[in-house]
């Protein structure tokens, strides 16, 4: 029964939308009194006034929580009150810096829940809407998530205006477009397709456009979310699309003829198409010594390998391929196996889950109990353990270098998907030894080639080949790093 | 699906050479080093010169005809009737060494690495992984092949190097072994190694252009060659021409004999990379069958097909009994039988396509 209502009312509203404005001020006011509820809506200020001069009825709509007052008295009321001329036009009165005409009620509410100031006239059919907007967030912060040591600090914030601002700081190019969209009907955010014209790829960014198009949310909180929604695999472990909350990575990337997606209430940006190197880059890569960088790349390489393959290699040598093993080391771990009656299987996983489990409470804890995690994860989990003869100190020492060394890779997905893939390495290491975890691997490989990201293949340009400035696994001097990806298809494959 | 499949050259000279250069590391060695004792390794590089001459005719053949590979070409040469039971034949021929070679690698793994694990589970895991690479595509098994080339390489390098230096150079002689006339008669069954060369004419339309299908296939012949003389060299170093007759598996027991630093026992090190490798050559040979059966039977998605020929290539290949000792004798068998139908094929199209360029030119 209330559905029903709901559903009556809803189409009310919409019909009320798509009305032309009427020329009576009344019938307005009526409207507008119905569409936000009026009086019960406390926020939404109707100011009626007769315009100077000519001595016409008028209001202003405006929600005075996110408008600027400030700018409503001083460069609005001020000068349509005192004005004495009755000929002039209303742009040539106020002075703020947009004016727009409109003509529905809907998009008048449109305007106002941007924090725009609407001005009624009698006997006029259209509206005029000033941008008095003014929303309150953070200032530009450092960078958290991805820390640098040298280049810049900033970061993106949840004002996409100052996301804008930030990238057009560093792209100061009139190529360089942000072309507005909006996905959700009902939240009505922002979003902002960002991309250089003479670079991008037509036909990827159609594609973008395409697939912003066809999704219809009812709500659209921000980035994150919308990620899923963009993203061509959502089932897969691998991310195909780039989220970073550095302005310097984004202009990166739309320099190279990337599409970077900036949207209202997100911190952050979408980069896309990607491939898999993106995720393992860091900026400082870039920003180090050409030495230094590709020492941490060479670091991060062998994390990486650390992270999948330990835990698993100590499973399939210690079950199935102990005669490996240098005998003395075998004795060790066989002294220390003696006493713990677990299969070292078992034991591994018990370790891998407690070392998620203090990872994810670390981060979920409220910070003034923080250290209680430390605490309780070093010595329950460590000392106490072993001297229960749960596990092995060996199997302490092998899950804790896995799981130190996957912190290693700074992208948030790219970490959670090294770390999941560990697991099946070391559950077919308990099955099969190598052979299992060979296996693994090869079907590993064999999806992660056939991954795509809007096209562009996963592993690209390493295979298949394209030409590029070969900043894959190690970069070379950015002097010599001439060509633009091949593999995103730029119109544009030369830099200069 | 995508049916429409490309391969890059790097990734099409990776899966050659991982594909053919594989051999080394099964019994194939062992079947000369039985004939020849210490003259074995020469066998290679003598048949190399026959082998060019096939792999030049099987080039200039379909650089003749653009955007035709292999299938389409004995299609086009031999006719519809003839041309499909040649193929037939082919498709037969390589199903047969799919099972067989499975069969064998399968005997391998369990035999020399996990006595325990039951050996249908190996294989059975065995085909469900070269399923799923024969099923995503040639792209995907070339681009593989190209992502793990240099560590496989790398791996192959490292063992060939330190067998060498721990091997007796004076077990290379008597140069000859059995004397001259039976190397020379043996040589020329080497051929083998061209059958699969034949085969990946089959992928000639997917690279690029045919002129990089030339160059691929000339650099693939010339680095197996190679890398399989120096693997039987090395055998022979180490284990003379008496005692290697004795062995099944001699790269096996290679890389157990020999030792790195304070690492007793590197076979380990060694073994993921030669599984995946195998895992490889499987998954290509799969894709090849499944499409041979495809363009035989006109079934237009043939990767669809891929889990019954995985299913069957298990159900056949645990049929025999004893596997380590009727295997190998099966396969020499089979290599006999198909040498000299697959060269004959190879003449006879470079023959058919003189005549059928020539028809074209006299009427132009």
């Amino acid at each position: 029964m209330f559905h029903r209502q709901d559903k009556k009312n809803n189409s009310k509203d919409k019909d009320l939308k798509n009305n032309k404005i009427p020329s009576s001020l009344n019938d307005t006011t009526a409207y507008i009194k119905e569409l936000y509820h009026l009086p019960i809506n406390k926020d939404v200020m109707i100011r009626d006034l007769f315009l100077g001069g000519s001595t016409k009825k008028a209001f202003l709509l405006f929600i005075n929580t996110i408008s600027d007052t400030k700018i409503i008295e001083d460069s609005l009321l001020q000068p349509l009150l005192q004005n004495k001329d009755p000929l002039k036009n209303i742009e040539d009165i106020v002075c703020v810096s947009s004016i727009e005409e409109i003509c529905t009620i809907g998009e008048a509410v449109q305007e106002t829940n941007k924090g725009n100031t609407i001005l009624f006239i009698e006997g006029s059919t259209s509206a005029y809407s000033f941008s008095t907007a003014k929303f309150l967030g953070r200032n530009i912060d450092k960078a958290e998530d991805e820390v640098t040591l040298k280049g810049p600090k900033e970061a993106f914030t949840e004002t996409v205006m100052t996301n804008v601002n930030l990238v057009r700081k560093k792209i100061k190019d009139e190529n360089l477009i942000f072309e507005a969209a909006t996905v959700s009907e009902r939240a009505n955010n922002t979003l902002f397709i960002t991309y250089i014209k003479d670079l991008t790829n037509e036909e990827t960014l159609q594609k973008v456009r395409d697939k912003l198009n066809q999704l219809n949310p009812a709500t659209l909180q921000n980035l994150s979310i919308l990620e899923e929604y963009m993203d061509e695999n959502p089932h897969s472990i691998f991310p195909t699309i780039l989220y970073t909350e550095r302005p310097d990575r984004a202009a990166g990337y739309l320099n190279d003829g990337h599409i970077v997606i900036l949207m209202e209430n997100s911190p952050a940006s979408l980069i896309l198409p990607v491939t898999f190197w993106s995720f393992i880059h860091s900026p400082d890569d870039q920003y180090l010594r050409l030495v230094f960088g590709n020492f941490v790349r060479f670091l991060r390489a062998i994390a990486i390998f650390v992270t999948i393959f330990t835990s698993a290699a100590y499973v399939a040598v210690t079950n199935y391929h102990s005669s490996m093993i240098p005998p003395d080391l075998l004795m060790a771990i066989a002294a220390t196996r003696e006493k713990v009656p677990f299969p070292a299987l078992v034991e591994i996983l018990v370790m891998e889950l407690a070392f998620e489990l203090i990872r994810e409470a670390g981060l979920r804890v409220p910070s003034p109990i923080g250290p209680t995690i430390g605490i309780v994860g070093a010595l329950i989990l460590g000392q106490s353990a072993v001297q229960a003869n749960i596990v092995s100190p060996i199997v302490v020492i092998v899950v804790a270098l896995s799981g130190l060394s996957s912190f290693v890779v700074g992208d948030i997905s790219m970490n959670f998907a090294i770390r999941s893939t560990r697991i099946f390495f070391i559950v077919a290491a308990g099955m099969f030894g190598i052979y299992g975890m060979a296996v693994v691997f090869a079907a590993g490989m064999f999806y992660l080639v056939t991954l795509k990201s809007y096209g562009v293949p996963y592993l690209a340009p390493f295979t298949p080949k394209y030409s590029s400035s070969k900043n894959v696994m190690f970069r070379r001097l950015i002097q010599k790093e001439a060509y633009r990806p091949e593999h995103i298809k730029p119109k544009d494959l030369i830099k200069k | 699906m995508e049916t429409k499949q490309s391969i890059g050259l790097r990734e099409f000279i990776a899966l050659g050479i991982i594909m053919i250069g594989i051999k080394l590391t099964d019994d194939t060695p062992i079947i000369y080093f039985k004939k020849l004792a210490n003259s074995a390794w020469m066998a290679p590089l003598l048949s190399a010169g026959m082998i060019a001459v096939l792999l030049y005719f099987l080039i200039s053949t379909t650089e003749k005809f653009d955007n035709q590979n292999l299938v389409d070409l004995i299609f086009t040469l031999f006719g519809k009737y003839i041309g499909w039971i040649a193929i037939l034949y082919l498709w037969a021929a390589l199903f047969t060494a799919l099972i067989i070679d499975t069969a064998i690698y399968t005997d391998l793994i369990s035999t020399m690495y996990f006595p325990n694990t039951p050996m249908f589970a190996i294989y059975f895991l065995m085909m469900v992984i070269c399923g799923f690479g024969a099923y995503k595509g040639i792209q995907a098994i070339g681009s593989t092949a190209w992502a793990i080339f240099l560590y496989i390489t790398v791996a192959l390098i490292c063992a060939l190097l330190i067998t060498i230096t721990h091997g007796q150079f004076d077990f290379l002689f008597p140069f000859l072994g059995n004397g001259t006339w039976p190397v020379i008669k043996e040589s020329l069954k080497a051929i083998t190694i061209y059958d699969e060369l034949l085969y990946l004419g089959i992928l000639s339309t997917m690279l690029p252009s045919k002129k990089d299908f030339k160059k691929g296939s000339w650099i693939i012949f010339g680095v197996v060659i190679t890398e399989i003389t120096l693997a039987m060299i090395s055998f022979l170093m180490i284990f003379d021409y008496k005692s290697i007759q004795l062995l099944s598996y001699p790269w096996h027991e290679v890389i157990r004999y020999i030792s790195l630093g304070f690492l007793q026992n590197v076979e380990t090190l060694f073994f993921p990379f030669w599984l995946v490798g195998l895992i490889i050559r499987f998954g290509a040979y799969l894709y090849l069958i499944v499409y041979m059966f495809g363009r035989l039977f006109n079934i237009k998605e043939f990767q669809l097909l891929v889990p019954i020929f995985s299913i069957l290539v298990v159900f056949l290949g645990v049929i025999p009994e004893q596997p380590t000792f009727t295997l190998p004798i099966i396969r020499s068998k089979l290599i006999m039988f198909t040498v000299i139908p697959t060269c004959s094929i190879t003449v006879l199209l470079w023959v058919l396509a003189k005549f059928k360029t020539r028809g074209k030119k006299h009427a132009n």
